[in-house]
């Protein structure tokens, strides 16, 4: 039994797909491309996967944890997941992990890009982050480039985008989620300068 | 790092509907070949949502059997939810095929499923969406040519001015050759309708005549089957969807037909003959699906998929491979006996939550005059079996309605459930039955379709009268709505002048009628009452022998003298064989290339 630990990017319409039919998605990607799956023990049992703190639909993710164990030696190639992958899924890094805390431990603050409608926009953001604005209570860093608001919020398991959302709206920068593109970029840990990745390879840009 | 995904046009219209991953077409072999440079351009389309949709086998079926065919396109298409039904008016976005992206009004074909009556008005809205006139009378030179197969061409008429062309019978046979008429006429409306209408298996109202008022043409058009499902095309993978369906599982058919001979069942009668699919051929393709596709769970569909001959061997051959490959093996359709329920045992994955069987009428008179063909003793003997083996649970489905019914049959469904709680407790569990009644729609081509279905104030008295018995005795009981049934039997029932309540009714707002939060009788009853059409005259009065019916120009083999028989028979509650494992009851299909007749013969 091998328990691999991998990220995958989630890209275009793909996610739209809810986080909770993620794991079948994957799962179905490795069955396809030869791998044996482990079981669960239980009178009903599944796959054994277990997937980082939730991305909501719409929101884009470029290296999301995840694991999955499988019956299996080796680690399976990403180009061969990949081409049994669906549009706007691709696979970034893979590790076999033999010890170590479980995902969630390791997936304590998320970094996020946030593209808003137009750059009046975004400098009434600015504005508002210099005034004191947090647009969740869990903001660790708040960062506003030329074209998007790089955002580090933590405590990823109870918080995420749609805090910022709720509170953009509050702020009237958005009307919904249909004003705005977010990214979630990387999940890990954050030391106070940086979110360590789960891992180093899926670290993004 | 570029994010061109933020510009796509349809990412605010995502944003703000319900469920958006029913229109992103992220599936795993959905088409995503160039449209352009191919002959004929087809774009299957589901008249109901995309969970409904890609769990019917008979559509992933004919995306495959139209992909492979020479120089044809092939994308598909779900009805849109009102949410975004709203969004791409108010967006003035077309409807558009899910792969490609292409407009539906420039595809050469647009191919619909008819699976059920009440998705009549989802044909209007994507028809609409697309900007392809409602009507087949409308539509200039250029305009795709709307085609309709499935159950429900088989019953055309509340359809016809809206449809261009029906496909009667097996999609295997008749997929091809309406392409291939396509490519030789170059896609011109006028000439493939018109070569169509020579050729059997098609129904082209257009060339027909049929009035208003419900006269219908001559005909007959008859039903063109696969002789040999070994021989018909059989896809050796399927589309995987990115997000979770009705049915998510792969499927391998097992046998097409049955001989059952229940007296109110349409699929019954209508997808005669009995033709069953060699083990062999359903294990190899069975092994092909499951690694093509991933999924962890494979289905082994049919009717009646414990009647197949073949499914001991079958499931001795896949069990080895399936536990090899982590997969779970299901029926969907479980008879009530000690060896179906010994078989969900063994299955394991089936019935995790509780076992569900059809006893369809509460009393041993009730289910001989339908022929349901289970006794007491066979209920009995289930209920045994389920809880002894460990089940917690069962969920029963029964009709109200149905031919000949008195209080006491209605009051064997709730002795049933009774039989089953008692049952439970001798094996010490905790028995939670459900008991789910639907109202007896009368359908045709059935020994029933003359038959008068109950009024909605009847039905709606039985349903409360059940539920409160129910509750007394520590049953849950649901019924179907019976102003649901009604306009089932209104539309199934109907002819020709039922389509223009039809478009009255989606012009007044009516969308998915199937679905209880957007069915609304109300917008109905004004849209006949506008047609000056009155249904209660069609649906709640019987018909004689004599009279004409919508349908009657539509042959699916099955000979009027046996329904007549039939009929007769239920009337005096006698019930009628399996043909599969005793003598031919002549249906029909006997002189037409019935594989039982052959068996008989050898």
């Amino acid at each position: 039994m091998i328990r691999c630990r991998f990220l995958y990017a989630k890209r275009g319409r793909l996610c739209f797909v809810p986080h909770v039919e993620m794991p079948p998605l994957l799962c179905r990607v490795f069955r396809r491309a030869g791998f044996r799956l482990c079981r669960t023990e239980s009178f009903a049992p599944k796959d054994r996967i277990s997937l980082g703190p939730p991305l909501p639909m719409g929101v884009a993710g470029l290296a999301e944890p995840a694991e999955i164990w499988l019956d299996e030696t080796g680690l399976p190639e990403i180009e061969r997941l990949e081409s049994f992958s669906h549009e706007g899924l691709s696979f970034v890094a893979l590790q076999a992990v033999s010890e170590g805390p479980n995902l969630s431990k390791a997936c304590r603050d998320g970094r996020y890009r946030v593209f808003l409608k137009n750059e009046d926009l975004l400098q009434k953001a600015a504005s508002l982050l210099r005034d004191g604005w947090e647009p969740a209570r869990t903001i660790r860093q708040a960062i506003v480039e030329k074209s998007f608001i790089d955002l580090v919020i933590g405590d990823s398991n109870q918080v995420g985008p749609g805090a910022v959302v709720r509170s953009m709206k509050a702020q009237q920068l958005v009307t919904g989620w249909e004003d705005l593109f977010i990214v979630r970029t990387a999940m890990g840990i954050w030391d106070g300068k940086r979110v360590i990745p789960v891992f180093e390879a899926g670290e993004m840009p | 790092m570029e994010f061109p995904e933020r510009f796509d046009p349809m990412r605010p219209l995502l944003s703000r509907v319900k469920k958006p991953f029913r229109y992103i077409g992220c599936d795993w072999k959905g088409s995503t070949e160039v449209l352009e440079d191919k002959k004929t351009t087809l774009c299957l389309a589901f008249p109901d949502t995309y969970e409904v949709g890609m769990s019917y086998l008979g559509f992933q079926i004919l995306h495959s059997l139209a992909r492979r065919t020479p120089e044809t396109g092939v994308d598909r298409c779900y009805c849109p939810w009102p949410d975004m039904e709203a969004e791409l008016r108010n967006a003035s976005m077309p409807l558009c095929g899910l792969d490609s992206g292409k407009p539906l009004k420039n595809f050469d074909l647009i191919g619909f499923t008819l699976q059920y009556e009440l998705t009549a008005t989802n044909i209007l809205t994507m028809l609409d969406l697309a900007g392809i006139p409602l009507r087949s009378a409308q539509r200039p030179a250029g305009t795709p040519i709307v085609i309709a197969g499935g159950p429900g061409a088989l019953t055309p008429e509340p359809l016809a001015p809206f449809i261009d062309v029906f496909c009667l019978g097996d999609g295997e046979i008749l997929l091809p050759e309406l392409l291939e008429v396509c490519h030789s006429c170059g896609n011109e409306r006028k000439d493939v309708l018109h070569e169509l209408s020579r050729r059997e298996g098609f129904y082209v109202p257009s060339q027909e005549g049929g009035e208003k008022g419900g006269t219908v043409p001559s005909g007959p058009f008859r039903k063109r089957v696969v002789k040999d499902l070994d021989e018909a095309y059989i896809p050796e993978t399927m589309i995987v969807p990115a997000s979770g369906i009705v049915h998510d599982r792969a499927a391998v058919e097992l046998f097409r037909g049955c001989t059952r001979g229940c007296r109110f069942c349409q699929a019954g009668m209508m997808y005669r003959p009995l033709r069953e699919r060699s083990p062999g051929k359903v294990a190899e393709t069975a092994g092909k699906i499951v690694d093509n596709t991933g999924w962890e769970e494979l289905g082994l569909v049919s009717l009646a998929s414990c009647d197949y001959s073949g499914l001991e061997e079958v499931i001795a051959e896949l069990e080895p491979f399936l536990k090899e490959r982590r997969v779970n093996l299901s029926l969907p359709s479980l008879r009530m006996d000690g060896f179906s329920v010994g078989l969900a045992k063994r299955l394991r994955s089936m019935g995790r939550g509780g076992l569900t069987f059809a006893p369809e009428a509460g009393t041993q008179r009730l289910r001989n005059v339908i022929n349901k063909g289970v006794t007491d003793e066979d209920i009995e003997r289930t209920f045994e079996e389920v809880f002894s083996q460990g089940w917690e649970r069962i969920k029963l489905y029964f009709m109200m309605g149905l031919p000949t019914e008195g209080d006491d049959d209605l009051k064997g469904i709730i002795k049933t459930g009774q039989l089953a709680r008692r049952i439970a407790k001798t094996h010490g569990r905790s028995g939670k039955v459900s008991l789910s009644v639907a109202g007896f729609v009368p359908k045709p081509h059935t020994p029933f379709q003359w038959v008068a279905q109950d009024t909605r104030q009847e039905l709606y008295r039985k349903g409360r009268s059940l539920k409160r018995e129910a509750k007394g005795n520590g049953l849950r009981l649901n019924y179907h709505d019976p102003d649901q049934s009604f306009l089932e039997a209104a539309v199934a029932l109907g002819g020709r002048d039922v389509s223009e309540a039809i478009e009255r009714a989606w012009l007044n707002g009516a969308r998915f009628d199937g679905w209880t939060e957007c069915f609304d009788i109300g917008v109905w009853e004004s849209a006949f009452e506008e047609c000056g059409l009155n249904p209660e005259s069609w649906v709640n009065r019987p018909r004689s022998p004599e009279d004409a019916l919508p349908w009657d120009h539509i042959d699916v083999g099955i000979l009027r003298q046996f329904l007549l028989r039939e009929w007769e028979y239920a009337r005096q509650e006698m019930t009628t064989d399996d043909c599969r494992w005793g003598k031919c009851q002549g249906c029909g299909w006997q002189d037409h290339g019935c594989p039982l007749s052959g068996r008989r013969d050898k």
